[in-house]
Parts: structure tokens; sequence; C-alpha cells
């Protein structure tokens, strides 16, 4: 955060003056954005360690629902799911919702979690890159639930004898990291709306089902309702979903799931697009004196 | 005079806790508005109830009704664990606690109002679960209404002694939320609103039979779809019976203990 010369007036990164032409080399305004991202991330990591009852929770909701749906499918007979063993079905569905949540309670509440402590007047008057503070809360939440979640799932997949078929560790590498960047990008584009709509919570907690519904976590996409089907094709964590199956559970490479790759790189590009639009429109609303920090 | 007394502290308790009703509603539609109420409580549980019967769909299809009402039943269970357990907290969060512990009215005044409002949300969502069941699921009820008046009452007085348990539990951990977030999982997974807990295998079977849920879920769902009498459901019903004198005891107690213990220790405002 200290990265940027001091010459810069405050008040004019902050808006209420005209910006000043940038002359920093590209490659500083990388590094300086980096080190608020890492900032970020290190704040963000150290605020919600700060309890133990925080560091309890954040494995327990995926881990039992995993074990909840296991034993609903296990309840209705069902050993296999959409050509694929039940129990591989959801482990990768436990990742999806992993990432999904943890993406939307981090990037995507970054702002409103700034307003919520007070904090987001401040935010506003440093030259701090939006974009790095938001993708900071998602770094954060990489060491803070991510890791802990899957290792929690990965222990619990290996109690429960879950069988994979990996034909191409890279393919799984990738489809790994595509959806992380596409659920990143989906917490990144809501991040702005949140704050706009002053209603984030409620968004917040809306939006968990819908998408283990339209990505196919928890079940099928062929087993939806038409429309529904549609929604879903368009719709970026299901290619994911289906790239990190096929990968890790049929043996599929990189070469069979480069199509479903390609649409969720392309979609996550979008998505990031309106992501930054969204919090360009936070940033007019701020300089407009709307006063973002009230309720 | 204590004849006149009697009237008069009765009519304070429950002016306190209409209050407090009143109250907690209008904060509740100022922090969401109507349409997010109408978002959070009538269209995200016909997700929930989706995803559930999708997974049925494919295999045990006469478990959906069951789930139909399981789920609706297990708003309850959140209303007790998100709601009651947490309304403590949240007034501490306010900079209001002290100020609720002084008002000259008992606690249970105050905790039946604002509890109240979140039955009303309650009933919200189970109203769009039934209808949605009906219109999505063809689920057909067939409600011997007898049962249901036994067994509602003893599934929410279970409720309340779990939501008391919370309560006090918050005054002490001073993070009500993260603690919700703690249990409510493990009650997922044995409370029985996914699948019937008899339908378990073992090992979850037994821990689920120790918790007042699974026979009120299973008890409410064979009232609600299959007129079973009070009769027909007594596996049911003297457990939940049970659960639900022993329960409201025990929270009560513990609530009493907790507070006693913050207060004395000074800590009933701090973080």
């Amino acid at each position: 955060m200290n990265g940027r010369p001091s010459t810069q007036p405050l008040l004019a990164a902050a808006g209420a003056a005209p910006d000043l032409p940038s002359h920093e080399p590209a490659w500083e305004s990388i590094m300086v954005a980096l080190e608020i991202c890492v900032a970020t991330a290190r704040s963000y990591f150290l605020r919600r360690s700060a309890y133990l009852v925080d560091i309890v929770r954040s494995p327990m909701y995926p881990a039992f629902y995993f074990l909840t749906i296991v034993l609903a499918y296990r309840v209705a007979g069902r050993t296999v799911v959409d050509g694929y063993q039940t129990l591989g079905y959801l482990l990768v569905g436990t990742i999806g919702v992993i990432l999904w949540q943890s993406n939307l309670w981090a990037s995507g509440y970054a702002i409103e979690q700034e307003r919520h402590e007070g904090t987001i007047n401040s935010l506003f008057l440093t030259p701090a890159s939006r974009a790095a503070v938001v993708s900071g809360y998602a770094l954060g939440s990489v060491f803070f639930t991510i890791l802990p979640n899957t290792i929690v799932i990965g222990a619990l997949a290996l109690l429960m004898n879950v069988q994979t078929n990996v034909g191409d560790p890279l393919a799984v590498f990738v489809s790994v990291l595509a959806l992380s960047a596409a659920t990143y990008a989906l917490g990144f584009a809501l991040a702005g709306v949140f704050v706009l709509s002053r209603r984030a919570n409620l968004l917040a907690n809306f939006l968990q089902s819908p998408i283990y519904l339209l990505s196919g976590m928890i079940v099928p996409i062929s087993a939806l309702p038409g429309p529904m089907r549609w929604l879903a094709a368009v719709f970026p964590l299901s290619a994911g979903m289906n790239a990190l199956r096929q990968s890790l559970l049929a043996g599929a490479g990189l070469g069979d799931i480069a199509g479903d790759l390609t649409r969720l790189s392309a979609l996550s590009a979008v998505l990031l697009i309106f992501g930054l639009v969204m919090l360009r429109s936070v940033e007019r609303v701020a300089k407009n004196g709307a006063e973002l920090d009230f309720d | 005079m204590s004849q006149r007394m009697a009237p008069n502290l009765i009519s304070i308790e429950l002016r306190a806790a209409y209050a407090a009703w009143i109250a907690m509603l209008k904060e509740r539609l100022e922090q969401f508005g109507r349409q997010g109420m109408l978002v959070i409580w009538a269209i995200r549980p016909i997700f929930d109830l989706a995803i559930a019967a999708l997974v049925y769909a494919g295999g045990a299809k006469d478990l959906v009704p069951y789930i139909v009402v399981s789920m609706t039943a297990n708003s309850l269970v959140w209303t007790s664990i998100f709601w009651v357990g947490e309304i403590l907290d949240r007034e501490r969060e306010k900079g209001t606690l002290l100020s609720l512990f002084l008002a000259p009215c008992s606690r249970l005044s105050w905790l039946i109002g604002f509890a109240a409002s979140g039955i009303v949300e309650t009933s919200i969502a189970a109203l769009t679960v039934g209808i949605s069941s009906v219109l999505l699921f063809n689920v057909s009820f067939n409600p011997n209404y007898l049962t249901l008046a036994v067994i509602l009452p003893l599934f929410v007085a279970s409720l309340v002694g779990i939501g008391l348990i919370m309560s006090g539990l918050g005054l002490i951990t001073k993070h009500a939320n993260e603690l919700s977030n703690v249990v409510f999982p493990i009650l997922l997974v044995l409370g029985g609103a996914y699948y019937p807990v008899s339908r378990l295998p073992d090992v979850p079977r037994i821990l689920a039979h120790l918790l007042p849920l699974g026979y009120g879920f299973q008890a409410l769902s064979d009232a609600a779809l299959h007129h079973a009498s009070l009769a027909d459901v007594s596996d049911s019903l003297i457990p939940l019976l049970g659960f639900a004198i022993v329960l409201p005891i025990i929270g009560a107690l513990l609530f009493r203990t907790l507070e006693h213990a913050v207060r004395q220790s000074g800590e009933l405002e701090l973080y």
C-alpha cells in the first residue's frame, strides 16, 4: 500500500479532484496492486482467524452438507449420478460449493464488509485499486477457507473410499484453476452489485441454492426442467464442474475438456469486465456523495 | 392489592411481547425491504426444495412428499437456531442489550415477541413450499388436524428449548452467528430434513434419535400427508413429548445460569 509515490494528491485519487496523469511504469502499478492484494489478504486472514469458533465453523458447512447429500442419495438408492459414481459426483460438487461459497462471501462481500466495519469511506479515500482489494479478499479466502475445507473434504473422500480416474493430472489442475477463476470472477462481478443494492447479506444468502442448482453441483443439469437447463448452459460454473468431473472421474485429457474450458474462460472474462464496470459505478456513487457507508 | 397486580403484570408482559414483535418486524422490513423478504422467504425455499426433490426424483419418488413437509418444518429449526439463538448477540451488536435487560418486564416477554417475528417469516416460507410442492411436484395433502394440533406445539416447544440453549451460549461465546453456523450443519445431517431418519444407516440413525427433529418431521409428515391419528404416530409422539418437556426446562435453566454468569463478570456488553 505504501508503494505509490507520495506526490500524488490523495484527493485526486479519491476522485474529489480531477485525475492527474500518471507516469508510473506499468510494472510498478502491477507491483503496487500486488502489494495491496497481499496486504488485504493478510488482513482478511488475521481478522477471520482471530476467534476459535470462526476457525472451527469454516469447514463445517461444506463437510456436513456433503454428508447430508451423500445420505440423501443413499436413501434414494442412487449409486450412479449422470454416469458417475455418486460419491465422486458429490465430491466434485462439494469442491464447487467450497469455491463458490468462499468467493461469494469473500470477494463478493468484500466492499460490503468494508461498509459493515465502517471503513468503506477510508477505502474510497485511499489510492488503492478497488479491484486489488477485492482480489485480496479472494486470496485471503484461499488460505482461510478453500485450502482447509478442501483438506477436510479430501479426508472425508478418502475415508469413504471415493473412486477417481485421473488420466491427465494436468487436466485436473487446469480444471481446478479454471473453476477457481470462474468462481472468483463471479464473486468479483457481484462485489459492486452487492454494495449498490444495499441488500448484500440478503442477496448472498439467496444466491447460494440457485447457483448450486444451475451449476450441477448437487444434481445433474440434465435433471433440470427445460428452461432451467438452458439457463444452466450459459452459466459459467456449470462448464467448470463438467470439466473437473471429466478430468477427475472419467480420465479425460486436456483435449477432451477444451470446449468446456474455453466456454468457462470466455464467460469468466465477461464477468470480470462486468465486475470492473460495477466497481466503477460504486466509485461514482461514492464520488457523488451518496454516502455508501449508510445502511 | 395482589389481585389487581396480577392482571397488570400479565398486561405488561403481553404489551412487551407485542412491542418486541412489532419492533422486530419493522426492523426486518427496513433491513431487507418487502421485495427482499419475498426473495429470501418465498423464493429461496423453492430452490432448496427443488434440489432435494431432484435427488429423489431419480430414485425414491415416494419420499418427495416427506421432504416437502420436513423442509417446511425445518424452517422452524432454522428460526430457532439463527433467529432465537442470535437475538441477544444482535442486540449486543446494536448496543441495546443492556437496556433490554433493564426493561421492567420478564426476559420471556421480549424473547417471545422477537421469536414471533421469526415465526411470521417462517410461515411465509412454509406457505411457499406447500404451494410450490402442489404445483411443481403434485404432492397431495391429507391432513389430520387434531394430530397436527398436538404435534406442532410439541415440536415448537422442543425448538424453543434449543433456541434458549443457543441464546444462552451466544451470551458466553459472543459469536452467536458463528455458533449457529457450527450447530446448524450438524442438525442438517442428523435432523432428518432431507430424509426420514428411520432410513439412515445405523450410526447416524442412533445419533439422530438423540434429537427431537427426526421424531417431529416424521410425525408432522404422517399427519399432514397420510391423515395419521395420534395412535398412528405414537412412536414419534412419546419421545417428542419428552423433548418438549425437558428441552425448554434445560434451555431456561441454562439461559438463566449463563446470563447470571455474564452479568456477574461484567461482560454483558463486551465483544
